[in-house]
């Protein structure tokens, strides 16, 4: 009696740590999908009015990796999380204005975090105050709030403004509703997406102040480092752009100025 | 987006949150009994084993627990399960988000059935050894006393600490926001995001409130149900 129930007990502890084993065991890599992660971010990537996935990026992330033979899964990510995801494999690349030429605020280079792909757009940090508000010089930054996406680019740039305190936020449609709001005095974010917003809608209060911009940074994808799959995007990166389907795409979104479409400067 | 717009997308979120809900309680209340059973084990390892396991759970906040289960099995081992749960879903039945739902409720379901475990181990020691030796006279056995006599008073004592924790649970499905999982919370933010509307992120502390009322409504009831032997 005794002993059954010895044993009875030894298999329950044992059932505990298979069942906390078991859900991480495998099963059959599934290799037809691919993950893009992305975050909401007009015109790069963000729903149209029926709640549609469309913009830029999007399309052009889905019509690279149609040519490879996968499906696009478009996996929303907190960008702050964004080299979290991409290490523990739960995305596969970052596609999202994804800013190459860059160091975070931790001073290292993104490019000794990821892998990029060809740069495939221009870009630049803009700084985004509130009609009424003014900032002329620099000096003018001093004991003003600004807002910037965790983990962005911008939130790298805005350091360089003294005596501005800087806060983190989710998003970078957040960083605009906060200046919108009038939480914080300023946001700085990506040039592409600003120009997007400001002016329109309920943000037709904002505008962009140019003197402040940051020099010209690029987009670019991001990959875990050691990916196969960079080589592998950039080929179909430059077939789109030899049959033309990238410049469309930019035009379609009001990119073509921004926009990349030759990329033999850029092969090793 | 008009009231009613905004409502039915708030609405789609909280399908998610009563999901896990739903979930966590169906799967975590009856795994909480073994563990319960292990932490007052007399076989000493398998208590220790147990109390162990309790403390971990117990001890780290849940969202860690989610970020943990979510992503350090892909950092350790390079292979994500959740990524080709995501991937199968998403190619067979076109369902997105699947591998973060199933991370975020098998991070649920060990964290509340610890918590259980803790509520049925009290409900049972509660009950006096009396009873025990009265079944032993009776020529009862040992499971004939479990099931018949000390289970249900043990349903009846542990029933108010349980509906607390049942409607702490529904609260908790918020934390699934982490790894962005669209529940409620997630879709409010949406909106501020795309469409500068500020105020559905408050309206979604209607939903939870219907829903604990209606909790707490059912659990009075199952109270008075339960409270025979009371004279």
């Amino acid at each position: 009696m005794k002993q059954t129930k010895r044993l009875i007990a030894c298999m329950m502890a044992l059932l505990m740590v298979l069942s906390c084993g078991f859900a991480f065991s495998s099963c059959g890599k599934n290799e037809e999908v691919i993950n893009v992660g992305y975050t909401l971010y007009a015109p790069m990537n963000y729903k149209d009015t029926d709640g549609k996935l469309i913009g830029f990026d999007t399309e052009l992330a889905e019509a690279v990796f149609k040519n490879m033979g996968y499906k696009v899964n478009f996996v929303e990510i907190k960008w702050e999380n964004k080299y979290t995801d991409l290490a523990s494999h739960t995305i596969d690349c970052i596609w999202n204005g994804f800013t190459a030429n860059t160091a975070d605020d931790d001073g290292v280079a993104r490019a000794d975090k990821v892998d990029f792909s060809y740069n495939y757009m221009k870009n630049k940090q803009v700084v985004v105050i509130k009609e009424g508000t003014t900032l002329a010089a620099k000096e003018d930054f001093a004991g003003k709030t600004g807002v910037a996406e965790t983990g962005s680019a911008g939130e790298g740039y805005a350091a360089s403004f003294e005596g501005a305190k800087v806060k983190g936020v989710t998003r970078q449609t957040d960083a605009l509703m906060e200046v919108n709001t009038g939480t914080a005095d300023f946001a700085v974010l990506d040039e592409q997406l600003a120009k997007n917003y400001c002016g329109n809608g309920d943000y037709s209060e904002l505008k962009i102040v140019e003197e402040f911009s940051s020099n010209e940074e690029f987009y670019a994808i991001g990959f875990a480092k050691g990916s196969g799959l960079t080589a592998l995007v950039n080929e179909q990166l430059e077939r789109l752009a030899g049959d033309g389907t990238i410049a469309m795409l930019a035009k379609k979104y009001g990119l073509e100025n921004t926009v990349i479409t030759s990329f033999a400067d850029q092969k090793q | 987006m008009s009231f009613w717009e905004v409502t039915l997308w708030l609405l789609d979120g909280f399908k998610i949150s009563v999901m896990i809900f739903a979930v966590t309680l169906l799967c975590g209340a009856p795994l909480g009994l073994p563990i319960a059973f292990c932490s007052m084990s007399r076989f000493k390892p398998l208590r220790a084993v147990s109390k162990f396991f309790v403390w971990i759970i117990r001890g780290v906040p849940l969202m860690l627990q989610i970020f943990i289960i979510f992503y350090v099995p892909g950092l350790l081992f390079g292979y994500q399960l959740f990524a080709d749960v995501d991937k199968f879903m998403f190619a067979e039945f076109g369902i997105e988000d699947a591998g973060r739902m199933l991370a975020v409720m098998i991070a649920f379901t060990l964290n509340y059935a610890c918590y259980f475990s803790e509520i049925y181990r009290g409900g049972i020691e509660s009950i006096s050894k009396g009873q025990y030796e009265a079944g032993q006279v009776l020529g009862m056995t040992k499971s004939q006393i479990f099931f018949k006599i000390v289970l249900l008073q043990v349903v009846k004592r542990i029933l108010p600490p349980m509906s607390n924790e049942i409607i702490t649970l529904i609260k908790d499905t918020a934390l699934a926001n982490c790894i962005m999982v669209c529940e409620i919370i997630k879709q409010a933010q949406e909106l501020a995001a795309t469409k500068a509307l500020i105020w559905p992120l408050f309206y979604t502390g209607v939903f939870y409130l219907l829903f604990v009322g209606v909790l707490t409504i059912l659990f009075g009831y199952f109270e008075k149900k339960l409270s025979y032997f009371r004279s």
